[in-house]
């Protein structure tokens, strides 16, 4: 799938280029180790607001163990959506937080960065607390 | 050795070489560009790997498969 929303240069941000597609992949993969959860990035138009974006989370292989972070730099809009498996680790206010940060960063003008620092904080937020034998079996 | 062959040695071979250089120089820079401008135009989807079972949660306590979206916010900058 072609990357990056082109109308992003428009809203002042930096475009997605090849090394932050390749950057925000591995983020991607290092919140998922981290909290045990599907992560998901969408960066493109959302019609609809939410519900493009709760849409999008739909699509998705494991929506209900996954979080959807969706951008649309046009409409500088951000969506996160949390799966239903997710909430229980994953609440509004810690996701309140993340958006903060990461529309902080927006503001300045760096839609990578913003991404990478939301989309970890979120896996430090959902991830459970370790269970003893049940995470590491003897 | 002739005039012609020298004045072709001493002013070829600095500017064979200094051509060289700000090719090796340039030449990341060049990538780059190319890279990040050819495959704009489209939304992008990026995901993980499926999820990890989650050892210490029954299975009763997971979702129904037809539940999906379980909380989360909207935000505007």
């Amino acid at each position: 799938m072609p990357g990056g929303d082109p109308t992003a240069i428009e809203s002042g941000l930096s475009p997605i280029t090849q090394a932050d597609r390749r950057s925000l992949q591995g983020v991607l993969e290092k919140a998922r180790t981290i909290s045990g959860f599907g992560f998901a990035l969408y960066v493109g138009p959302l019609p609809d607001g939410r519900g493009s974006a709760i849409a999008e989370h739909g699509a998705l292989q494991d929506p209900a163990s996954t979080v959807l972070v969706a951008v649309s730099p046009t409409a500088r809009q951000l969506e996160i959506v949390v799966g239903v498996n997710v909430a229980v680790d994953l609440d509004d206010r810690a996701c309140e937080l993340a958006a903060l940060s990461m529309t902080s960063s927006f503001a300045a003008g760096d839609l990578a960065a913003g991404l990478r620092e939301g989309i970890v904080m979120l896996a430090e937020h959902a991830r459970h607390p370790r269970v003893l034998h049940l995470d590491d079996p003897a | 050795m002739s005039p012609v062959l020298a004045v072709g040695l001493f002013l070829g071979v600095p500017i064979t070489l200094g051509i060289i250089l700000y090719a090796l120089v340039s030449a990341p820079m060049w990538l780059r560009s190319a890279s990040g401008t050819g495959e704009e135009g489209g939304p992008l989807l990026l995901t993980s790997p499926r999820p990890l079972p989650d050892p210490s949660r029954l299975p009763s306590e997971l979702a129904p498969a037809g539940s999906l979206a379980g909380g989360g916010v909207s935000a505007r900058w």
